[in-house]
């Protein structure tokens, strides 16, 4: 997926719009709620009416449930039940930016279990467990199992998505269904190894339990934590949480409807009983659109080096967009004509007004939640050349993959956002290996995709971009910038305003130098993705048209192409995030016709 | 020579085993017992890698530069506090991470004394800070 665009000049002015639309977003500025919490025989200990603050609007906050009831009723001692049956202690405690309540009970002879729950302002909660007392050996295969009654923003109907890829059971990117063989015990599990293809979100209609190994947090070096699922209110699918594990812990999580629930310590999966209402589209991971009331048993079993049991999770609170962050990495500016890029320049007046780079994704999301970071500001080096290639040299996609994944944040803080979506774009002092006239390129998939993560980043190729002056140049950089950017949301330019032109040649005898089609014939130079006056050029293109500059409206396409039931802004804002999110739980590129969704 | 708090701490957890040990410390009236319980994640070593490096600073006001690990993963502590006067017991959490913050804020406050006397004071003055609250058997409550 790579492609060039052209040419000329043109201005026109027009009011730029304003939409600011923020909230309700996530309060990190107070403690959870808690209802109650306690022990009893037949809960077990447990918290109830957990609740987190969001605010609706500038300094008005409205209380969302979480859990409806997280609660620990007992371990499993070598496979049999081990319910807590008394209590040693129980506490409860509150630092500056965090609750904690805890307790220590009884699960057999001389050997407790203790729990302590941190609930922290910032939406994040974690679990630990460990055992104590004489009679604890680490011989016995001792299993803490958490039930975890969720009711989102207090919507009894929520949906489930979770991890696994196509080397786990059912090996496909929409898990087989009951009554299929596949799924006869009900089990899938996660499979990270590169070989067996790209993780991506997925969704079940049906009970299900999900295996998880010990999760690195940074597993995978991926764009964000190694979330194993993520639990969404079905009607407001803007507020949830991922749920993570542990680098020691495996984790066995079990999604249960609440009516089949029948009390058992560790039940299973029946799975006849429907979960969700989940949808799919070929070659697209399947995804749940409408939910039911749900609770979801985590077994946890015992981490692989001694030590604690743990999982955990952040909520997110979005507004009714899907905000995003995008990351500028480039070269030196003294390498690029003196260029630093500038998310505000303005490439083109339209009849929408000034365009920018920021504007352009401030409408496809549909507010002006962009969130842009840049070399140079910000704390972001320039780029560096040594050990990939030197100045205007071809560079490979796998050269570029590794880049990314040198260059990007990845701190803690930047892999628990969990509330933005993240892309990479690179503005390089490079040409594409075996393809030098090509100006971007979303490289992060296939072969090159090193890491099995999805579409985490692209690539604009300044060299590429030269021969028609210094200006031309700087503003093509934006428009091929966001052209990689729709790439990565896997958007295909047949989808745009205009139809797909087909590839052009070099071929002195034909129109222009250039002769086009509808592939490129083997052997063909200089042949990529183009549109010719001499083919086919349309006289507005969006974004993802290939029209120059000077004919872009530098605008996504906000009516739906042909063939389609959705726009291009409509697939960012409301396709299955499985679709479209760049990183870890997205689909990797799938070309061809605007697949059908349930808009959620 | 001054041994900080922060270094009775933190340097429990580089001298116990992997999964979780004890000790106890006793002045006047107060015993304190500290347990340490490894996460099973490589980044407890950060922490207490903190405390080595703090047992290294010589003046308090350097501790406040030793850096924590941020993290959700890192080691968990288990406090337990006995007045032995009046029989009140605490027993709480914290992380590696806290305690650090925790000490961080009173870089000066822990500068005399037997090791003992400074454990129990710093478990002390925690658990006020952390605002404990042990609840009788059988009972919970909201907040």
């Amino acid at each position: 997926m790579k492609l060039p665009i052209l040419v000329p000049a043109l201005a026109l002015l027009a009011a730029a719009e304003v939409r600011a639309f923020s909230y309700p977003a996530l309060d990190t500025t107070s403690h959870w709620s808690i209802q109650d919490f306690g022990f009893t025989s037949q809960q077990g200990f447990y918290v109830q009416g957990a609740e987190k603050n969001v605010w609706i609007a500038p300094g008005q906050a409205q209380a969302r449930t979480v859990f409806y009831n997280l609660a620990v009723q007992g371990a499993r001692k070598n496979g049999e039940d081990r319910k807590l049956s008394g209590q040693d202690f129980m506490g409860e405690l509150q630092g500056d930016a965090y609750i904690g309540k805890y307790g220590s009970f009884k699960v057999d002879s001389d050997v407790s279990l203790v729990i302590v729950l941190f609930f922290m302002d910032d939406g994040k909660f974690e679990a630990t467990a460990y055992f104590t007392g004489g009679g604890y050996s680490a011989a016995d295969r001792w299993d803490v199992v958490f039930r975890v009654d969720y009711d989102l923003a207090g919507a009894d109907n929520n949906t489930a998505e979770f991890l696994w890829n196509g080397g786990s059971e059912g090996r496909a990117v929409s898990p087989p269904q009951y009554p299929r063989g596949e799924v006869a015990d009900g089990i899938l599990a996660y499979s990270d190894a590169p070989g067996n293809g790209p993780a991506y979100w997925a969704a079940s209609a049906h009970e299900m339990t999900v295996a998880y190994p010990p999760l690195p947090r940074e597993s995978g070096e991926g764009v964000e934590n190694a979330g194993f699922a993520r639990i969404l209110n079905a009607s407001n699918p803007q507020f949830g949480m991922v749920l993570w594990g542990h680098s020691a812990t495996p984790i066995q999580a079990t999604f249960k409807a609440y009516t089949s629930n029948n009390g058992a310590l560790d039940p299973g999966a029946d799975i006849s009983i429907a979960l969700q209402s989940t949808g799919e589209s070929g070659n697209y991971p399947r995804y749940a659109y409408a939910g039911r009331d749900q609770l979801m048993f985590l077994k946890l079993n015992p981490p692989v080096s001694g030590g604690t049991y743990q999982f955990g999770g952040k909520l997110f609170q979005r507004s009714g967009t899907r905000p995003l962050s995008v990351g500028i990495h480039q070269h030196d500016p003294a390498r690029l004509d003196g260029f630093a890029f500038n998310p505000d320049m303005v490439v083109r007046y339209t009849d929408k007004g000034a365009r920018t780079f920021r504007k352009a994704l401030s409408d496809l999301i549909g507010s002006e939640e962009v969130t842009v970071t840049q070399s140079g500001r910000d704390g972001m080096p320039y780029l560096p050349f040594d050990g990939y290639a030197q100045p205007g040299q071809a560079v490979t996609e796998a050269q570029l993959h590794n880049l990314m994944r040198a260059s990007r944040d990845r701190s803690q803080s930047a892999l628990e956002n969990v509330r933005e979506w993240r892309l990479d774009l690179y503005l390089v002092d490079w040409t594409l290996q075996g393809e030098p006239g090509v100006w971007e390129a979303m490289f992060d998939y296939g072969g090159a995709d090193a890491n099995a993560i999805a579409r985490e980043g692209a690539a604009v190729f300044w060299p590429a971009l030269a021969g028609a002056g210094e200006d031309y140049q700087r503003r093509q950089s934006v428009l091929s910038a966001l052209h990689a950017a729709g790439l990565a949301f896997n958007m295909d330019p047949s989808w745009s305003a205009c139809s797909f032109a087909g590839y052009c040649w070099n071929d002195a005898s034909a129109c222009g130098g250039k002769r086009c089609g509808s592939a490129c014939p083997p052997g063909s130079q200089g042949c990529g993705y183009h549109a010719y006056d001499c083919i086919r050029e349309c006289a507005d293109g969006d974004v993802m048209s290939l029209t120059d500059i000077e004919r872009n409206s530098i605008r996504f396409g906000d009516q739906a192409p042909a063939g389609s039931g959705y726009s291009g802004t409509d697939w960012y804002r409301f396709a299955p995030e499985a679709w479209v999110k760049p990183g870890r739980f997205g689909a990797p590129p799938v070309s061809g016709p605007m697949p059908p969704f349930i808009r959620n | 020579m001054e041994i900080k708090a922060s270094v009775l701490v933190f340097a429990l957890t580089c001298a116990l085993a992997p999964a979780q040990t004890a000790r106890e410390y006793r002045a006047g009236n107060g015993l304190v017992r500290v347990m340490a319980l490894a996460g099973g994640d490589g980044r407890e070593a950060a922490c207490a890698a903190a405390g080595f490096e703090s047992a290294l600073m010589d003046s308090s006001e350097e501790r406040g530069s030793v850096p924590a690990p941020e993290d959700d993963a890192d080691a968990l502590f288990e406090f337990y506090l006995l007045d032995k006067a009046t029989g009140s017991e605490l027993r709480f959490p914290a992380k590696c991470s806290q305690v650090n913050a925790f000490l961080r804020e009173r870089a000066s406050a822990y500068r005399t004394g037997t090791l003992d006397e400074r454990a129990v004071a710093v478990v002390g003055d925690l658990s006020a800070s952390l605002r404990v609250r042990m609840m009788s058997p059988g009972r919970g409550g909201g907040k």
